[in-house]
């Protein structure tokens, strides 16, 4: 350790050689330094460090950073304490906080009761507060119980400026959702609390008084069950003429608020919001008061947003529960329209349809004909939804077909003298399913086999029947079709296929492999067919997480490819892209980048630099170049392949998510979180419309925007979308899939970093346990899991068992990663807190200089885990010293 | 809150009961920071802030001649707050295996930007070697003074302060690893 004594002597010499021309410095500093070049080093390092002042340079980030660090600190900082005093009112304490103030329990002295006192934190001038007043007047003419009565609305004289603010009666309740999800209400409930709010909203909008910020946060609930709508008019009042006080929110308070406003009101036609507009916001309020959710998933950049009210159609009631279908999705909808020409024309409209609904009444809302809204489908889908009913038809026919053949088999033995005839009529019966099973193919192919799950799922979304009907199918053939080799083939290709399309990877597998043999068998292991059954069969194998045998089937798969297709072919790219995802999975990146550069060579060799499979030969090796921490370069072929995908394809499209997902995760390795955060939105958004809310993929995206959120820490919007991932995946995946259980690493993670740390030990445990049952031994997500659980032990302060942990981590990382790989002196890096923990500060230290040169040489020492190896030697010596 | 191993100096002996009077300060310092974010509108700073400044600074023990004093005083407080803060962020975007496939390493700092737990711990060293320094550089950094503030707050001439500031930017630069 550096003493002060040293430090002063450096620090003189500094300070007066720091200005001296160069000449005079090198003489006065050879001779004040004498033979002590160790001194003199040290002194010119410091003065190349004033020149160049690279702290200097950063003191603007810096302060940017610091900056954020108080946005974050400071929202939940208080503002007025209790016993403040504003207009006749004293405030008792913070009821909460909204995007236009703070709400303060505040009791007034005349007449004398408790009060909510809503502060808006703006600065009026003169002609807006008149305004104020007088919209304050109007607001006090709305008296009904489902209405929080407005006292007073005026102004208080703070210092030199006005603070214009509104007494409210005080509504001791619950937020609408919650009340709902606490009492567990059924949805006639739900129903009639929407009834009574829709009664409220219609007597002020017979005062003439329009909410314009309708939303479950503004509707609490009573003990007794009476809803109130809060803030009434108090946008009106404000906000209208004041956009500085909404702008100065934080902008996912504006978004949170934007999902209930109406396109006319996003548009910003001041002239165009009227009664219908909060029609439509009560139905939004409807939507996810009976569902949970909101109608579209408003996420993103802010014109983002105001695109998809605008634009995109909400996902229907009814394909969030069947409970919905009928009626109740048809009102809701019917509110929700973007034209408010075809939405209620009052909120008592919308009211007396609710209560028909209650009553079994028909309803007064028609759906647009079944035909206007295939249309509108068929215009979005580009005529798939007429072919895919026609393919599942041709499944079914081929199944019921089958099985007629099988019967009439048995008939034919027992016929005997019918015997030739039958013969006849089988053979004719047996060409008959060949053609059927290759419209069967040439169908479902077209639908579900291409390597796009934009179609795949489409399946998933609209008809949960498929599975029904690809299982029966399945039985049907093991049953005994063994007679029609090549065309049971294809049908199991067919089924393994869809299979694999609606996330039913096991079963995918199954039939892909009988596929494989039979084609191998039938045609020979080098032909096209075995070939390109082999491949899906790959891609199933992946996606069901059985890594090993993938790298054993796929080892063959491209020279396969060139030398029966030719090395330009679409199918050996496609081919290409297998082998690269089973290389990416096992984490291979070296090899992978290589592969990559690669396949994008022969890409754009064969096909040219635009054509879809170039575009995703671009965004694949970004992909693993950022994996590789190669970012800039990561970044600027994504930045390429996004601008191609958007200029080919409509949004969403599978390419182009594809592409954002990798961007999103070199925008986060970069440190723009707010970008990658922007970019994780538009993913989600965009696979759940494509592949549905469960999809694997779905929920792999909404890992990244989870992991965003927690960053920043907007828990309440992470910790409900973890919930839901986690049971979503538990469902479709199962408990132990590898992407369920790196989603129950995160949740651990998280649980970790906020300090829970029974509940955070628990569930690393079971992930532990878990990856150790279904990875291969020494996967890095093993390692990765035992990390946590030793930094989880040590900070529950048990060292000891910590040590251990880490101990065996380490070991088993240093015998089955590659020589140079970062986990085995990471992993020490862990180790060696536990043993400082211990007071072991010789092997710590040991540890540690061999762990940080490993880091420093494989990262460099500006790598964040380098300097964090740093640190820890730096507090291991302050330890060591007291 | 963690408590550096310097010992508080006498005007930061109220740093707890400074606690809100620094919240205040920094609510000041996140108001700038977003009013220089987002410069397409105009905020003003709230009538809200000044008058919670102005009983906050009333009800905490010790007179304040100014802002300044007032900020010098509670800069330690503020620092542990913000140091706090951001181990609570670094922690949470350090390690893991995000995203099974993308998101593994989350840790880079931002680009052109400073470690501020590096910078917290190498300032603490240097408080042990140099404590009129260090107490500068947390006072520019952490309070936000400029150099004309700090020398009126420590008593010593602009040229001293300019002096030790250059020493103390080489000093840390060196420690955190910068311009290399």
């Amino acid at each position: 350790m550096v003493s002060s004594g040293h430090f002063e002597r450096v620090a003189e010499l500094f300070a007066a050689a720091v200005d001296l021309p160069a000449d005079q410095r090198t003489s006065y500093l050879s001779q004040r330094c004498g033979d002590d070049a160790e001194l003199r080093r040290e002194v010119e390092e410091l003065i190349v460090l004033d020149e160049r002042a690279p702290l200097q340079k950063r003191i603007g980030a810096l302060d940017d950073q610091l900056g954020q660090l108080a946005v974050g600190v400071t929202s939940h900082a208080d503002a007025l304490p209790p016993g403040a005093q504003i207009g006749g009112y004293r405030i008792l304490g913070e009821l909460g906080r909204g995007g236009m103030g703070i709400v303060y329990r505040a009791e007034q002295a005349q007449p004398r009761r408790t009060v909510a006192l809503k502060l808006i934190r703006s600065v009026l001038d003169d002609r807006l507060l008149r305004r104020f007043e007088q919209e304050a007047e109007v607001l006090g003419l709305l008296h009904h119980p489902g209405i929080a009565q407005i006292f007073e609305a005026s102004t208080a004289r703070t210092h030199d400026q006005s603070a214009p603010f509104f007494a409210m009666e005080l509504v001791e309740g619950e937020v609408l959702t919650e009340f709902a999800t606490r009492r567990s209400l059924d949805i006639n409930d739900r129903v009639r609390l929407l009834v009574a709010i829709g009664d409220a909203l219609q007597h002020a909008h017979q005062k003439g008084v329009i909410h314009r910020d309708l939303k479950p946060a503004n509707v609490l609930v009573t003990r007794e069950g009476q809803p109130k709508i809060l803030d009434f008019g108090v946008a009106r009042a404000t906000d209208a003429d004041l956009r500085g006080a909404t702008l100065q929110t934080d902008a996912w308070q504006i978004l949170g608020t934007l999902a209930y406003m109406s396109p006319e009101q996003v548009r910003g036609e001041p002239k165009g919001i009227d009664t219908r507009s909060d029609v439509y916001a009560l139905g939004v309020v409807a939507y996810e008061l009976l569902t949970g959710e909101l109608p579209y998933e408003v996420g993103g950049s802010l014109p983002e947003a105001a695109r998809v009210i605008t634009e995109r159609e909400p996902v229907r009631l009814g394909n969030r529960s069947r409970l919905f279908r009928g009626d109740l999705e048809t009102i809701i909808g019917k509110a929700l329209q973007k034209d408010r020409r075809m939405r209620y024309a009052s909120a008592s409209e919308f009211v007396a349809d609710l209560q028909r609904f209650l009553h079994h009444e028909p309803i007064e809302a028609r759906n647009p004909s079944t035909i206007y809204q295939l249309e509108k489908f068929a215009r979005r889908h580009r005529g798939l939804v007429t072919g895919l009913l026609i393919a599942v038809l041709i499944l079914v026919g081929a199944v019921i077909g089958m099985t007629h053949l099988m019967l009439r088999a048995v008939d034919a033995e027992q016929a005997a003298t019918q015997l030739a005839r039958e013969e006849e009529t089988q053979r004719r019966d047996a060409e008959r399913s060949r053609d059927i099973a290759a419209a069967v193919n040439e169908f479902l192919h077209r639908m579900l086999g291409a390597p796009d799950p934009w179609q795949e799922n489409e399946l998933a979304r609209h008809d949960v029947t498929v599975a029904a009907v690809l299982d029966s199918a399945a039985t049907e053939l093991d049953d005994g079709f063994d007679e029609l080799d090549d065309v049971q083939a294809e049908i199991r290709t067919t089924l393994g296929a869809t299979y694999l399309g609606i996330g039913e990877f096991r079963k995918a597998v199954e039939q892909l492999a009988r596929a494989h043999e039979l084609q191998q068998e039938l045609h020979g292991e080098r032909s096209k067919k075995a070939a390109v059954v082999l491949r899906s069969l790959i891609e199933a194998t992946v996606k069901a997480g059985d890594l090993d045998r993938a790298e054993e089937l796929s080892r063959e798969l491209v020279p396969l490819h060139a030398e029966v297709m030719g090395p330009g072919a679409e199918e050996t790219l496609l081919a290409r892209f297998a082998r690269l995802e089973v290389m990416f999975a096992h984490n291979a990146l070296d090899d992978a980048a290589a592969f990559a550069r690669e396949t994008l060579d022969v890409a754009e060799e064969a096909r040219g630099s635009d054509d879809e499979l170039t575009v995703r030969a671009r965004g694949d090796l970004g992909l693993v170049l950022l994996n590789l921490g190669q970012l800039d370069e990561a970044e600027a072929l994504q930045r390429e392949a996004l601008a191609a995908c958007r200029a080919r394809y409509e949004d969403p499209h599978p390419h182009t998510l594809a592409v954002l997902n990798s961007l999103t995760g070199t925008l986060w390795r970069k440190g723009r979180a707010a970008e990658a955060e922007e970019v994780a939105r538009e993913l989600v958004a965009g696979r759940t419309e494509l592949l549905g809310p469960g999809h694997a993929q779905t929920l792999n995206a909404l890992n990244g925007l989870i992991v965003f959120l927690n960053s920043r820490r907007a828990y309440d919007e992470s910790d409900r979308l973890r919930a839901e991932q986690l049971t979503a995946a538990r469902v479709n995946l199962g408990d132990e899939h590898p992407l369920t259980l790196s989603f129950r690493h995160n949740a651990a993670n998280t649980l970790w970093r906020r300090r829970r740390l029974d509940q955070a030990e628990a569930e690393c445990t079971a992930v532990v346990a878990a990856r150790l049952r279904v990875l291969p031994a020494g996967h890095e997500q093993i390692l990765l899991s035992q990390e946590l659980l030793g930094l989880i032990q040590r900070d529950q302060g048990r060292p000891a068992e910590a040590e251990a942990t880490l101990r065996q981590a380490a070991e088993t990382a240093r015998q089955s990663m590659a020589k140079d790989h970062w986990l085995p002196p990471w992993l020490d890096v862990q180790l060696a807190r536990c043993l400082a923990d211990l007071k072991r500060y010789d092997e710590a230290k040991a540890l540690l200089v061999a762990a940080e040169a490993a880091l420093r040489e494989k990262f460099g020492a500006e790598n964040s885990r380098t300097r964090s190896a740093r640190r820890a030697l730096g507090h291991l010596r302050r330890r060591q010293s007291k | 809150m963690t408590r550096s191993a310097d010992g508080p100096r006498a005007s930061e002996q109220h740093a707890e009961a400074l606690l809100p009077a620094a919240y205040a300060e920094l609510r000041r310092r996140a108001e700038d920071y977003l009013r220089r974010e987002r410069a397409d509108h105009t905020l003003q700073p709230t009538a809200l802030v000044h008058e919670a400044y102005a009983k906050l600074a009333a009800s905490v023990r010790g007179e304040f001649r100014d802002r300044t004093h007032f900020v010098a005083s509670s800069a330690r407080a503020m620092r542990e707050i913000l140091v706090d803060h951001a181990r609570a962020r670094h922690a949470q975007k350090r390690g893991g295996d995000a995203t099974q496939v993308t998101l593994h390493d989350a840790a880079t700092p931002a680009a052109d930007g400073v470690d501020l737990l590096e910078l917290h711990d190498a300032l603490a060293r240097l408080s042990v070697l140099d404590a009129r320094k260090a107490r500068m550089v947390e006072l520019r950094f952490f309070g936000g003074l400029t150099i004309e503030e700090i020398a009126r707050e420590l008593g010593v001439s602009h040229m001293t302060v300019s002096n030790d500031w250059r020493m103390a930017q080489a000093w840390l630069s060196r420690e955190l690893g910068l311009g290399k």
